[in-house]
């Protein structure tokens, strides 16, 4: 619990409300939407997983087949969910640790709703067949430039913030967001102009395509996932980072590693060595910062069980964390040339990028939304049993994706895939088990989070309790616990 | 919260500020300057997975076989019908095939098919690469007198080599030696003329050949369908596969 000195001031906590007021319209509407569209993404997630076991589910259909829903769910869930809640949670980060109030949430609408338009607009078109083949980057050629357009005005606003900052102490997620702001730009528009625009031999185009799906995941979504876990864990539980010199070195080394990763996915094919060596050694380098970062955080919540319990924000973050390191492992195993043979065509890809962005980077930013929503709309979440639904389904959900698609299943496929006397058939045969409990498990993770979207509209909706005290996830112990009445026995008090 | 200096109206509340955005009240300040050690696991698994990376890099980098086997091929799997079996273009087949055989060849017209002084040569000699019936005979019945080979006498005595020989065999030497030692033919002889040609030495039936009842009977080429060199034949049976296949 908080002493005096961590106590806020009021110039502060007037500072921080003023900030938080500037910016709920766009950060509630990136939430909000961005919610959406993951329950979106899971149903086509759902759909896409249950043609792996079962074609003949939903007919015949060509906007409902594996080639068409299967990109779709992947891009719905890195534009549509993904950026827009990293997006939400980059502006009013940076916002609040530059202490500097936004001047443009219209045009943060504005833009955030030209990225929505887009999204719609490239998912649809996936589905209708217009995909472009390029893991995710399947929307059609002319929706990259609308959302790297709609990108620059949302972000510049938030490196400006920077700029002006007050104070000039720089925290370790100014850090991580800073890099996030500038190498998305990077990442996406090299990755489009080459594989798009540029005549590249499409040997090439696959290898920069690998590139770019790992540079998403270790230069926008684990900076932006790092950077609020270090916030979130530092504020809530009233303590310095364990080490403050490590999480800038962590920052340091991600930034000079994780630029080269990626290449690995086509190893062995004839493009220049280097790169694909280059990508293999990268990724598995890459762990040493995520894991430096990972224990720094868990080191700072450490010995906080009772609090990790009780705050949705800290238990969802430090669930999170445990997904970074999960990541980190996963790729020095995956990226190793050894396991690349029985894993490279496998389900093992899709299997560390659903950890990636779920296990690690979407639990961290429901950690991150679980505690700005209130702020913004100064309400308090409703029940505190939507929120451990949505805890509880999501780790067991993605839990069972990882464990059945990138170690069980793809060791599995990889294994009778090389056994080639075997018709190819009995290879993925051989996953059935494996798909059907992936699919099961999505249902698991798209049924939190559809209570999820619920829960997060009636909070836009300024539904929320209007109450002194937060929700927590668990009662204490007393009847009447030491702060008076929490969370739901307040409404029952008639409080 | 009941601070008097912050009783200022909200823009669309008529609350306190203070009052209504209690979340923010009630947040902690943020604290940086934590500097504890990091524990000794964390560094010997960051060395770890460095020296695994390292390995990676240094074994390999620019190592293009440690990746990928030679030519693309899988090397088979035990217990796998070998890769033998694969179709391959038809020279290729009858060559190795007809390597084979000529070992026993070799002995008196040498590897290199240049022959000797008392063997008459087999490269670039008309007599192998002219009509292709006439080397037929000679392997299946032998030779002996004379024979002037590029204006080169030479009178050696040729056992018949066409005991047990079959139709395969046949076409496979007949191909070998006309397409070695800097010969070349268009087409291939094919296993339907290297069977006509066992039928018509059957016929004739006995004894060496001479070059004079060569010339006279047996200048002409097989009878029957030479074969494309590109065809894909199955490299044991040496018949044509559907291309389908």
């Amino acid at each position: 619990m908080p002493t005096l000195s961590h106590e806020s001031t009021t110039e502060d906590t007037q500072l921080r409300s003023e900030i938080d007021r500037s910016l709920r319209h766009p950060v509630m509407f990136f939430f909000t939407s961005g919610a959406a569209w993951l329950a979106v993404s899971l149903l086509l997630g759902i759909i896409a997983s249950a043609k792996t076991h079962s074609p003949g589910f939903l007919g015949d259909c060509a906007w409902l087949q594996y080639g068409r829903t299967f990109p779709a769910h992947i891009n719905a869930l890195v534009y549509g969910w993904g950026a827009q809640a990293g997006l939400g949670v980059l502006i009013w980060l940076m916002a609040r640790l530059s202490r500097q109030p936004s001047k443009n949430a219209g045009t943060l609408l504005v833009a955030g709703h030209i990225w929505n338009l887009a999204v719609l607009i490239g998912t649809a078109g996936i589905i209708f067949g217009h995909g472009t083949g390029k893991h995710w980057m399947e929307f059609p050629t002319f929706v990259w430039p609308v959302l790297l357009a709609a990108y620059a005005v949302i972000a510049i606003w938030s490196l400006i913030a920077f700029r002006v900052r007050r104070g000039d102490h720089i925290y370790i997620s100014q850090w991580y967001l800073l890099g996030a702001i500038l190498w998305f730009p990077w990442v996406y528009l090299t990755a489009n102009l080459y594989i798009h625009v540029f005549d590249v031999h499409p040997l090439m185009a696959a290898a920069i395509n690998g590139w770019f799906r790992q540079a998403m995941v270790f230069l926008f979504f684990a900076p932006i996932a790092i950077a609020s876990a270090y916030y979130i864990t530092a504020k809530i539980t009233a303590r310095p980072i364990y080490n403050y010199a490590y999480s800038v070195g962590g920052f340091w080394a991600l930034a000079i590693i994780a630029p080269w990763a990626g290449m690995h996915v086509v190893m062995g094919a004839p493009i220049p060595l280097f790169l694909q060596n280059m990508g293999a050694a990268a990724t598995m380098l890459a762990a040493v910062p995520l894991l430096f970062a990972g224990v720094n955080i868990l080191k700072t919540a450490k010995g906080q069980a009772n609090l990790a319990s009780h705050s949705p924000s800290l238990r969802f973050t430090v669930a999170g964390i445990f997904g970074m390191i999960g990541v980190a492992v996963l790729g020095v195993i995956l990226a190793h040339p050894a396991a690349a043979r029985y894993t490279q065509f496998s389900l093992a890809g899709y299997g560390y990028e659903v950890l990636a962005l779920y296990g690690f980077f979407s639990m961290c930013m429901f950690g991150a939304i679980y505690f700005i929503v209130p702020r913004i709309t100064r309400r308090e979440w409703l029940s505190r049993r939507l929120i451990r639904t949505h805890f509880w389904f999501s780790v067991y959900g993605v839990l069972l994706i990882v464990l059945f698609c990138t170690l069980l299943g793809a060791f599995q496929q990889g294994a009778a895939q090389e056994n080639h006397i075997q018709p190819w058939k009995q290879a993925v045969m051989s996953t059935y088990p494996y798909a059907v409990g992936t699919t099961v498990a999505w249902c698991a993770i798209l049924y939190a989070n559809l209570y999820f979207f619920l829960h997060l509209t009636l909070m836009w909706l300024r539904l929320g309790r209007r109450s002194n005290h937060p929700t927590l996830l668990r009662r204490d112990h007393s009847a009447i616990g030491p702060h008076g009445l929490e969370g739901d026995e307040l409404e029952s008090a008639g409080a | 919260m009941s601070d008097p200096s912050t009783n200022r109206p909200d823009l669309d509340d008529n609350t306190n500020v203070i009052t209504d955005a209690t979340a923010a009240n009630r947040e902690n300040h943020m604290f940086t300057e934590g500097a504890e050690p990091i524990s000794l696991w964390v560094i010997l698994g960051g060395a770890l997975i460095v020296l695994v990376a390292g390995g990676v890099i240094g074994n390999s980098f620019f190592d293009f076989d440690h990746f990928v086997r030679k030519d693309y091929v899988r090397a088979s799997a035990p217990g796998a019908a070998s890769a033998s079996t694969q179709p391959k273009a038809a020279l290729d087949a009858h060559m190795k095939a007809g390597q084979k055989a000529y070992t026993a060849c070799a002995g008196c017209h040498q590897p290199g098919g240049e022959g000797n002084a008392s063997y008459p040569p087999l490269a670039n000699s008309e007599w192998v690469t002219g009509p292709s019936l006439r080397p037929a005979m000679i392997i299946l019945n032998g030779l002996h007198e004379s024979i002037t080979v590029n204006g080169k006498p030479y009178n050696g005595n040729m056992p018949s080599m066409g005991s047990g020989m079959d139709a395969k065999q046949l076409a496979g030497v007949l191909n070998f030696i006309r397409n070695s030692f800097g010969n070349k033919s268009e087409m291939l002889v094919s296993l339907e003329m290297a069977q006509n040609a066992l039928d018509l030495s059957k016929e004739r039936n006995g004894g060496q050949m001479t070059a004079n009842e060569l010339d006279a009977d047996y200048k002409k080429d097989i009878e029957g369908t030479p074969l494309d060199p590109q065809t894909m034949v199955d490299p044991k049976t040496l018949l044509p596969v559907a291309a389908a296949e």
